[in-house]
């Protein structure tokens, strides 16, 4: 006796019918999204290897932003530091001229004058402030960092502190964003503001103007010191910079790596998929209508 | 041997012929059928009459009308229904909960994270910024509510699961009851010397109906009746009784557990749709709000004590920026951002305006072991990950079980079901043999009008 076979295919090949639509619509899916991972169970490590690389783009996004507002922060300091340095020149040179021996007091008190001014426009820049906050204050940023007083040795007071602010850049990386004001313009290696004022003295007195000069050059000296800090801080800002988009480029080509479909393979999945549907589509229809043997019984 | 004799075995013939066209004729009728199985009219020969020495056949006469089944290969579809009820139930559970944590397109907890910590991030880069401060309170209101909306839809689905319980018993008490009418009717049909045939039809087919609820075993017994028993033996059906099952309140859990004759039978449910939804309900739903409630709870309060560990714009000591939570339960359904005035970030750590240490130490959490030896984000990518497994696994086995059971489906048709070209052989067979029975008789016929016209009339 031979062996029976399944009179009724019909389920069969709705499942079959089934199976090819499935294959369809995942091969569509993945070429409509561009993405071979559309919900977690298409890759459970895939996507939480996603995850975490989301999680790290959004830092290096941050970071970026960040290092993009200290390089604005920065520049201005260094920016404010510059025209201090071009009072400083002048100032040095008004001291030169001061210790001219043919000038009269009213020359002398003339230079005076303008070494004030020039100490005002110092304070002033010491003084600069960026989005509401001051530059040189150290961290008490809502502070005036110096405040005109004629009584000091200086000529001027200090209400900042001397703290330096640092801030994150990268992991593991970090930037001083400050140089606390007084170490700029008081330094006891060298008063900025308090060698000004000694220099005013001098020659308002006319004794002592060489040594003031001196005692300024010294000062200038100092201050161009401790400027070099904003410009290495730009300088690693740059660097951090350009290192984050380097990281931020990785991580996209990593998250392509990851989800990204195979357009290629998910076309050739859609078109075979596709000739299958057909194929079964006509066998089921030509199956059905198959004659059997009650066809022919009259 | 008399002339009478021959007439009646083709009569007889005929009758039997017309008895076989019969269950021909049914079985055609009934060739799309859901769970009809193919009845064989078996013919048998009568017992011969004996004459002298000789012995004259009896002609032909139906013996029975036997439903041609295979009771293993149904008992072994039913096994595999149980299992992929169980599957089919837990994998659509799975596929809803994985919308929550689609990652991949964008939805999900990772960049409510992100932005949280992120936001602190800028803050450090700029401390006095009441724009990024700003930021700050909304990204933690926005993580509060992405925590909370998760968690809503975990507990939604927990309670579609328990509702799928309650419903499941209904329809479980449905096929149980018409079982145990079909076993009585069986009963009395069979005491009756009758064919049961399509009751059994009727009854294998509810059985593996119910199958796909939950897991029964089936025994056979008197009566040609089945009993039905739930996995830890339980009886839902003996005789021509069915045992409801209850659905009732567990006040410790507050779901519906599942109660058979007094005992609360959930545990030991271990098929259908029924175990499906206690397992989304009882195991796998728990265990990722416990991951969840986990993440929360310790984000929430590793923010808070680093918060409170710096200065605020007032130069204040920090507060909460979430309000604490009471414990680990129901964290993540609880989380509420507590900080709406954005001066009272404590981005400083020495109490002056321009410091950023403490918000550069907040965000440096993110990448800090603070949730059960990982970081924020690694915890959560575990807890997608394994969400994705679960759903990953669930759906490949439902896939192999279901062809697995399409082919004992195949088999159970290649035994079972009706062949259109196999009825028509029978047709033919049946009317040949009917037609030439006939015959026989009209010839018998002829033979009395022989015999009666020798006979003179008189």
């Amino acid at each position: 006796m031979s062996v029976r076979v399944n009179p009724n295919i019909v389920p069969d090949l709705v499942a079959g019918i089934a199976q090819t639509q499935q294959q369809l619509n995942q091969a569509d899916q993945q070429i409509a999204s561009g993405r071979s991972i559309n919900q977690p169970s298409d890759s459970p490590a895939g996507t939480a290897a996603l995850i975490l690389n989301h999680a790290a783009q959004g830092q290096a996004d941050t970071l970026r932003v960040s290092v993009s507002n200290l390089q604005d922060r920065l520049q201005t300091a260094d920016s404010a530091l510059s025209s201090a340095v071009t009072a400083i020149n002048q100032a040095i040179s008004l001291g030169v001229e001061a210790g001219n021996s043919s000038l009269s007091d009213t020359d002398r008190q003339d230079i005076a004058n303008q070494l004030t001014g020039i100490r005002q426009q110092l304070v002033s820049i010491a003084n600069t402030s960026y989005s509401g906050t001051y530059l040189f204050a150290g961290s008490l940023v809502e502070t005036e960092p110096f405040t005109l007083d004629p009584s000091s040795p200086a000529g001027a007071t200090y209400n900042g502190n001397a703290s330096t602010v640092t801030a994150e850049i990268n992991s593991g990386d970090s930037v001083a964003t400050n140089v606390p004001g007084d170490q700029l313009f008081l330094n006891p290696s060298g008063s900025l503001l308090g060698s000004i004022q000694q220099l005013i003295t001098a020659i308002q007195s006319n004794s002592g103007i060489a040594a003031a000069s001196t005692a300024l050059g010294t000062a200038a000296t100092v201050f161009n010191g401790q400027r070099v800090s904003y410009g290495s801080a730009l300088t690693q800002l740059q660097s951090t910079g350009n290192l984050l988009n380097t990281e931020q480029t990785q991580l996209a080509t990593q998250e392509n790596n990851i989800d990204a479909a195979d357009l290629a393979k998910a076309t050739s999945d859609f078109s075979q998929a596709s000739i299958a549907y057909q194929s079964l589509i006509g066998a089921e229809s030509r199956i059905l209508n198959l004659p059997n043997l009650l066809t022919f019984l009259e | 041997m008399s002339l009478g004799s021959s007439l009646l075995i083709s009569v007889q013939a005929m009758l039997t012929d017309q008895a076989a066209l019969s269950v021909t004729s049914n079985n055609i009728a009934n060739v799309n059928t859901p769970g009809y199985t193919r009845e064989v009219a078996n013919l048998e020969e009568v017992s011969p009459a004996q004459f002298g020495n000789l012995e004259f056949g009896g002609g032909v006469q139906l013996a029975d009308i036997e439903s041609v089944r295979d009771n293993i290969l149904q008992m072994r579809l039913n096994q595999e229904t149980q299992s992929q009820g169980k599957l089919s139930t837990f994998t659509n559970g799975m596929n809803q909960i994985q919308t929550v944590f689609n990652e991949a397109s964008g939805a999900g907890l990772q960049s409510l994270l992100s932005n949280f910590f992120n936001s602190f991030q800028s803050v450090a880069s700029d401390p006095t910024n009441t724009g990024d401060r700003q930021a700050v309170v909304g990204a933690a209101k926005s993580l509060a509510a992405g925590f909370q909306q998760t968690a809503t839809t975990l507990a939604q689905q927990q309670q579609t699961a328990d509702q799928g319980v309650v419903q499941t018993v209904q329809q479980i008490n449905q096929l149980t009851a018409r079982i145990a009418n079909l076993n009585g009717e069986i009963a009395t049909t069979a005491g009756a010397g009758l064919n049961t045939n399509s009751f059994e039809d009727q009854r294998a087919q509810l059985i593996t109906q119910l199958s796909g609820l939950i897991d029964v075993q089936t025994i056979a017994a008197n009566g040609n009746t089945v009993t039905l028993t739930a996995g830890n033996g339980t009886e839902l059906v003996v005789g021509n009784q069915s045992f409801n099952l209850q659905a009732g309140v567990n006040p410790a859990t507050s779901f519906q557990d599942v109660y058979a004759r007094g005992t609360d039978i959930t545990p030991s449910i271990q098929g259908g749709t029924l175990a499906g939804d206690i397992q989304l309900r009882d195991q796998e739903i728990p265990s990722l709000q416990n991951s969840l409630d986990t993440l929360a709870y310790n984000v929430e309060n590793a923010v808070n004590s680093q918060n409170a560990a710096g200065f605020d714009l007032n130069g204040n000591a920090g507060g909460n920026i979430f309000q604490p939570p009471s414990s680990v339960a129901s964290a993540a359904l609880n989380m509420t951002a507590a900080i709406t005035d954005p001066n009272l970030i404590a981005a400083s750590g020495d109490g002056t305006a321009g410091d950023n240490t403490n918000a550069t130490a907040v965000a440096d959490l993110q990448n800090q072991s603070i949730v059960n030896g990982q970081s924020p984000i690694s915890y959560y990518a575990d807890l997608v990950s394994t969400i994705g497994n679960d759903a990953q696994t669930a759906s490949s086995q439902l896939t192999g079980g279901a062809l697995l059971i399409q082919q004992l489906n195949d088999q159970i048709n290649s035994f079972s079901g009706v062949s259109l070209n196999e009825e028509g052989a029978n047709l033919i067979l049946y009317q040949n043999a009917y037609t030439a029975a006939s015959r026989v008789a009209n010839v018998v016929d002829t033979l009395y009008q022989t015999a009666i016209a020798m006979v003179p009339a008189s």
